[in-house]
């Protein structure tokens, strides 16, 4: 082998310099000890803060309850002159009642002893009309109520029919598809039977047909008997308009109700009508509905119920759609209870004492 | 790979059609006598979905001033009656508007909305102060429902004409109801009012094309059939709402 010429890759003369190879753990940042204190101290400051709100929450809270307690004397004092009036006008009315009765005396006290007893609401409101008694005791409206509101809404409020009936059919139609959204519905068809009485119910039936058609259902409108009120006509003429299909005749065989539909929407009939004068064909459309199994929605109350008393025997739908103020009957309602209808002017909710729960954000019914 | 022989197409998606004036017209006309809808329920069913557009593009949260108060300018026709039932549900929607409403309209239709303004607590003004500072600072915006697309630019006159001029210098937003007054209904006017934001009432208009602001879309109710024969191409609303944003 001959001496190779290469240049090798050699070590520098003397050797490499020292390596050094120790541990190199950079001390830096903070300790262990600091951040931990550092946590601790802002977990104190924030308790302090927290402990001083407290403090000013309790002296607010005191406030609101001194509040209370100085207005108490005044409210209570309005109240106690209420009663004594309603009892004069009592007394009064039982001097008139019971003249010719011998050996009555008027205004007798029926316990045995001489201090003041409370009357009961019973014996204020007794010759009162019950709707006033009712209202005092449950505060939900009662039929004569719902009407004379709803009269004062077109009269005094200036409010059309036509408004009503668009503003409630669209909230109905909201409400519904809150509870059985699209994707909820079993069958391939998103179907839905809208039965229609021919009065103001079935109006807000056909207003909320139309809705739904456009939030992408497929509903199918049955209208028992023809309506000679305009309202209704035109409201029926959009539907067609809209391709909604009629029904000529509702089938009596539940079965079919039940494959073609998933849900129904009940709007025969209304608080305002009167539950005797129901006959042919509204009996017929009752007896089947009662013996579905698909989820009936009712709206204002269900119908075939009257409005100030609950029903054991009418149909149970799963779904109540309240109109503007839930009904008398709404009180022992076991499903589902929205409230629809967002427009009642603050004076109206004032009058009627009616506490409707706040809606939120742009919605326009809420759940009870 | 094998592309099946029916597999589906995507649809193509047509372009949104903007109305003429006389376009406008016969739609509303065809509403009314075809389809027996009627002007109350037309007004209303435009003055929510307006109300509700104004709750998305100017959310309570986001009014600068201390109250949620607005001021809304209302023309005699039924833009100001839309103008009127848009303040009406603002007010259920817990803001402030206040109505400036110079010219009452004899209809009975128009006072009926009225009188349920009034009922609602909703304070009507007098007279509209010149004095522009005074509107920037009492209000966070403008509602300007004064003149629609049936009205004749011609016959615009007082007070309307002077009302124009203050609206052109405040500086709080202004939202124009279906088209923002003062402009043609077919062409985009240089030197009118410039909204902010502008909410159309069931299809835009030509004068919207070049509109630079926030658009919305405001009305689910048209019938297919009507939507078909204008061909009017409108955006998919989504879920149960009755507003989108173009």
């Amino acid at each position: 082998m001959a001496a190779s010429k290469v240049k090798q890759d050699m070590p520098p003369p003397g050797g490499y310099g020292p390596i050094d190879y120790r541990r190199n753990l950079p001390r830096r940042g903070l300790s262990g000890y600091s951040m931990f204190g550092i946590g601790v101290g802002l977990m104190v400051f924030g308790y302090w803060r927290l402990f001083r709100w407290n403090r000013e929450r309790r002296r607010l809270h005191i406030e609101e309850l001194e509040a209370r307690i100085a207005l108490l004397p005044l409210l209570q004092a309005e109240q106690d002159r209420r009663t004594l009036r309603m009892l004069r006008e009592n007394l009064e009315e039982e001097a008139v009642i019971m003249k010719d009765v011998p050996g009555w005396k008027v205004g007798e006290n029926v316990f045995h002893t001489d201090r003041w007893v409370s009357p009961l609401t019973e014996e204020l409101y007794n010759l009162r009309p019950r709707e006033e008694m009712l209202r005092k005791k449950f505060g939900f409206l009662c039929k004569e109520e719902a009407v004379a509101m709803e009269t004062e809404l077109l009269r005094d409020y200036r409010f059309g029919r036509q408004q009503l009936t668009e503003m409630l059919g669209h909230a109905c139609a909201t409400a519904i598809a809150k509870v059985f959204p699209l994707s909820s519905l079993e069958k391939r068809q998103p179907t839905v039977l809208v039965v229609c009485g021919p009065d103001q119910n079935g109006c807000v039936g056909l207003a909320c047909a139309r809705h739904l058609r456009l939030f992408e259902y497929i509903p199918t409108v049955f209208t028992p008997k023809r309506s000679s009120d305009a309202l209704h006509q035109d409201l029926m003429l959009q539907c067609e308009r809209m391709d909604l299909p009629f029904l000529s005749y509702l089938p009596t065989e539940v079965q079919l109700i039940n494959d073609a539909y998933n849900l129904v929407v009940d709007a025969v009939l209304g608080p305002e009508t009167d539950l005797e004068s129901v006959g042919e064909p509204f009996t017929g459309v009752l007896q089947t509905l009662r013996g579905l199994k698909a989820p009936i929605v009712s709206l204002d109350i269900p119908s075939g119920w009257d409005a100030d008393e609950s029903s054991s025997d009418g149909i149970s739908p799963a779904l109540l759609v309240s109109l503007m103020t839930p009904k008398r009957c709404a009180l022992s309602f076991p499903g589902s209870h929205f409230l629809a209808g967002r427009f009642l002017p603050y004076d109206i909710q004032r009058k009627y004492e009616l506490n409707l729960p706040k809606f939120s954000g742009t919605d326009c019914v809420v759940q009870l | 790979m094998n592309h099946s022989s029916n597999e589906k197409e995507p649809e193509t998606i047509e372009p949104l059609r903007y109305l003429s004036k006389t376009e406008v017209a016969t739609v509303e006309t065809e509403l009314l006598r075809d389809y027996r809808f009627g002007q109350q329920q037309l007004i209303e069913i435009w003055g929510h979905a307006c109300a509700i557009a104004i709750t998305k593009a100017f959310p309570l949260s986001s009014l600068s001033k201390k109250q949620p108060t607005l001021l809304v300018v209302c023309g005699p026709e039924q833009n100001g009656s839309i103008g009127l039932v848009c303040a009406r549900h603002l007010r259920m929607f817990e803001y402030e508007p206040t109505i400036f409403y110079p010219k009452r309209s004899p209809q009975s239709l128009h006072q009926d909305f009225t009188v349920q303004c009034e009922k609602m607590d909703i304070p009507f003004l007098s007279y509209l102060p010149t004095e522009v500072q005074l509107l920037n600072d009492a209000y966070n915006l403008v509602i300007d429902a004064i003149l629609g697309p049936e009205t004749d630019l011609k016959e615009v006159k007082e007070p309307y004409a002077g009302m124009l001029v203050t609206l052109k210098q405040v500086k709080i937003p202004i939202v124009s109801v279906d088209v923002p007054s003062g402009w043609d209904v077919d062409e985009p006017a240089k030197d009118g009012i410039n909204p902010e934001v502008l909410i159309s009432l069931t299809a835009p208009k030509k004068c919207a094309t070049g509109f630079s602001g926030k658009h919305f879309l405001a009305g689910r109710f048209l019938p297919y059939d009507i939507q078909k024969k204008y061909e009017l191409n409108l955006p998919e609303f989504p879920g149960t709402e009755c507003v989108i944003e173009l």
